[in-house]
């Protein structure tokens, strides 16, 4: 879709953005030493620090991508907002006291606070490393899509645009400035989605047949299916076909139609040659609908053409738009409401909740299918749905096989749910803010502060999803897109103020991920390698050295990954995380038997076994390799339930071992 | 090692992981019965969620309500340090 620049949005962003920097740069003047920059002097109020908990969990992952999962596939999408909030709960109970009352700057002090081992802070730091990576490839490629549709740039300046300011962020200030602007970004954006929550409730939801653009889709029929044969050599004369007469009138592609007919699109032609496609609906017996489709076609020259017209630039609307204003019209909307009324008017939530569920919703699918001459198409077609379909578990590509009959589908989303659940707990940029206040009950507080404020925040993320997926206004080509454009279609300044908050959260998230990653090289790789001795001046210069190239590496990644949805990253990053530093944070706590080399080995073969899993999956095969699913090696794609159960097993094996050797 | 106020802790992790474990194994094999609306016409799914992450909130503050009762003794115990009375190790419960 082409989104048009707009001024007053871009001042509200900007204004925000440099109140953020501003506060940053004046709060990074206390930093003083490593004790400063890395813990903020274990000075943080609880109350504070438990709401920047919040902004720095609900990043870009959770705004953007459980929105836009929500909105493009329902209850699926709400799955991980559950998942997300469950492993808060394991944080809580058995880790918030304990790493508070162990560690001092980084999660390898609490792991190593019984064992002075320069091997466990090796692992640790390689560990947490690889974890703020996987991590930080999402708040990339959010950034990079936050600036799309608000500045009219493209993705990569968004990336660049965030990955410039975060590693100056990062260099001039550390742990007090990025906590502050943590819990005024969660403050902020936990009111201003209840605010666009309201909105949502108080505009209620109304029968449509196009998106709020005002271009109405097509649809024609009931026609007979003997119309659409299954092989383009039995096409029946077309010159008395139904859509002969439609306006403009149109003519099957013959070349296309054999590519096209096997997943029930039909290719047509009209006078002027564009390219339309139209979806074939089946109805009651041998009769169908067809929908207009919407296509993104790449020639064999490189040329983008979008719904027949080359690509546009903003100018225009919708269909009267000439040639060069070709564009995707936003989708999301509902069909049909319970009772056949037009509109519900205002809403209380649980009534929201029930009219969605009898109502029959637009949504819309892709395929890319490849011409016969070698050029490339994506298409997007409408799917009328039904609510109660829509509000169950396993409408989403992720999740779609808990519904089949293949176990190892079945398989893959408890592992996912098993990561979402052990995952918060080992994410190293969750566990340093644990040293950012002054004792264990603080530490304790803030984190029900945190599962507060980020459970409340989860539930209006359904509302959200479900308002983007009604809004009209939808980006039918990224999911990632459904939270912004859901404000946009109530008011631009919301718009501005949202996205500039979701905008400002992935600067504080990234600056966290940055600020672990920095501790990890500067405290736990530089000292596990045998130096010692280094001042507090020179620790800080390879910290922010560690920052700079880390920073340039999550840019480069962001780019690389643009079009995956931020929350099925977020699954990587949780799934490698959990199973490297879980298991041995867990039993250093509880276990007396746990030893040095148990500890080691758990890790190495945690974060290994997980990153060689994701490595060697289904959906990375398909999504990054661009090989096809049946190439894949290991049965299921999500490894957190062989790989969290095997760095337990492997820390209970090697520590009894190395006490026997011992 | 154990956790300060561990009892509590635990007790409450293993009630959450016993309802989490529950309602992700209720998704995952019978996810056909999640679609019936049930409660004022809103999914036995969405119910179900919603009843999942209100039950971790309810347990957070619970756990720190029953923090605070404990620490209050802990607190008194100080004051009488203080005052140079005789002090009792608390220990981890």
């Amino acid at each position: 879709m082409i989104h048009p620049f707009s001024l007053s949005a871009t001042l509200v962003f900007l204004a925000f953005v440099g109140l953020t920097l501003g506060l940053s740069f004046y709060l990074g003047r206390r930093v003083g030493g490593s004790q400063g920059y890395f813990a903020a002097h274990g000075q943080i109020p609880w109350f504070v620090n438990g709401i920047a908990f919040a902004g720095d969990y609900l990043s870009a992952a959770s705004f953007l991508g459980i929105c836009g999962m929500i909105a493009f596939y329902g209850y699926d999408g709400f799955l991980y907002s559950i998942g997300y909030l469950a492993g808060w709960v394991v944080a809580l109970f058995l880790i918030a006291a304990p790493i508070k009352r162990l560690g001092r700057y980084t999660f390898a002090d609490c792991l190593n606070s019984r064992f002075d081992s320069r091997g466990i802070q090796f692992a640790v730091g390689l560990s947490t490393l690889v974890v703020s990576i996987f991590y930080l490839i999402p708040q990339m490629v959010g950034a990079g899509v936050l600036v799309q549709p608000l500045l009219g740039l493209p993705h990569w300046v968004g990336v660049v645009l965030v990955g410039s300011v975060v590693i100056l962020i990062v260099v001039t200030a550390g742990m007090v400035s990025t906590t502050w602007v943590q819990f005024i970004k969660g403050s902020l954006l936990i009111v201003f989605s209840t605010v666009l929550v309201a909105a949502v409730l108080g505009r209620g939801i109304t029968a449509q047949s196009g998106g709020n653009d005002g271009y109405r889709f097509q649809k024609a029929g009931p026609i007979e299916m003997s119309w659409l044969p299954s092989g383009a050599g039995d096409l029946p004369p077309m010159a008395d076909a139904p859509w002969s007469g439609w306006e403009p009138a149109l003519r099957i592609d013959a070349v296309l139609y054999p590519v096209y007919r096997p997943v029930d699109l039909v290719p047509f032609r009209d006078d002027d040659d564009r390219l339309h496609v139209y979806s074939v609906e089946r109805t009651e017996g041998a009769q169908c609908l067809l929908r207009e489709a919407q296509t993104l076609w790449t020639s064999a020259t490189g040329n983008l053409w979008i719904n027949g017209r080359p690509q546009g630039t903003g100018a225009g609307a919708g269909k009267e738009a000439g040639a060069g204003d070709g564009r995707l019209h936003p989708g999301g909307y509902v069909e049909q409401l319970p009772g056949g009324i037009d509109a519900t008017g205002p809403l209380s939530p649980w009534r929201f909740l029930a009219v969605m569920q009898e109502s029959r919703i637009i949504r819309w699918a892709s395929r890319k299918l490849t011409h016969p001459d070698g050029s490339f198409a994506t298409i997007y077609w409408q799917k009328p749905t039904a609510g109660s379909q829509l509000l169950r578990p396993g409408e989403s590509p992720t999740f779609a096989g808990i519904r089949g009959t293949r176990w190892w589908d079945k398989v893959n989303f408890l592992s996912l749910m098993l990561a979402l659940f052990c995952g918060t707990a080992s994410l190293p940029h969750i566990l340093i803010r644990y040293y950012t206040v002054k004792d264990e009950s603080a530490a304790r507080k803030s984190t029900i502060v945190g599962i507060t404020a980020i459970g409340f925040f989860y539930v209006l993320t359904l509302f959200l999803g479900l308002g983007a997926m009604t809004s009209g206004a939808l980006d039918v080509s990224d999911s990632n897109l459904a939270a912004p454009l859901l404000a946009k279609s109530i008011n631009s300044w919301l718009f501005a103020v949202i996205t500039a908050i979701a905008f400002t959260t992935v600067l504080g998230t990234v600056s966290g991920l940055i600020l672990a990653s920095a501790g990890a090289v500067a405290h736990d790789l530089v000292r596990g390698s045998g130096f010692h001795g280094l001042s507090d001046y020179e620790t800080l210069r390879i910290a922010k050295a560690a920052s700079i190239l880390v920073g340039l590496l999550a840019m480069g990644l962001g780019i690389l990954f643009a079009k995956l949805n931020v929350n099925f990253l977020v699954g990587w990053a949780f799934s490698i995380a959990a199973s490297a530093n879980l298991p041995s944070l867990l039993m250093m706590l509880f276990w007396r038997g746990t030893t040095r080399q148990g500890i080691i080995a758990s890790v190495l073969v945690g974060m290994l076994s997980s990153l060689a899993w994701i490595l060697l999956s289904e959906d990375t095969f398909v999504h990054v390799y661009g090989l096809p699913a049946d190439q894949a090696v290991v049965p299921f794609s999500q490894p957190g339930l062989v790989t969290i159960p095997l760095s337990f097993a492997t820390l209970v094996v090697v520590s009894q071992l190395s006490r026997r050797g011992d | 090692m154990s956790n300060r106020h561990g009892p509590w802790g635990l007790r409450f992790f293993w009630l959450y992981a016993a309802a989490y474990l529950g309602f992700v194994m209720w998704n995952a094999l019978a996810p056909a019965t999640m679609e019936r609306s049930v409660a004022g016409g809103v999914s036995l799914a969405i119910l179900s969620g919603l009843g999942i992450i209100a039950l971790a909130v309810v347990l957070a503050l619970l756990y720190g309500l029953l923090c605070r009762e404990e620490a209050r003794p802990a607190a008194d115990r100080g004051a009488a340090a203080d005052r140079g009375e005789r002090l009792e190790e608390p220990g981890n419960s």
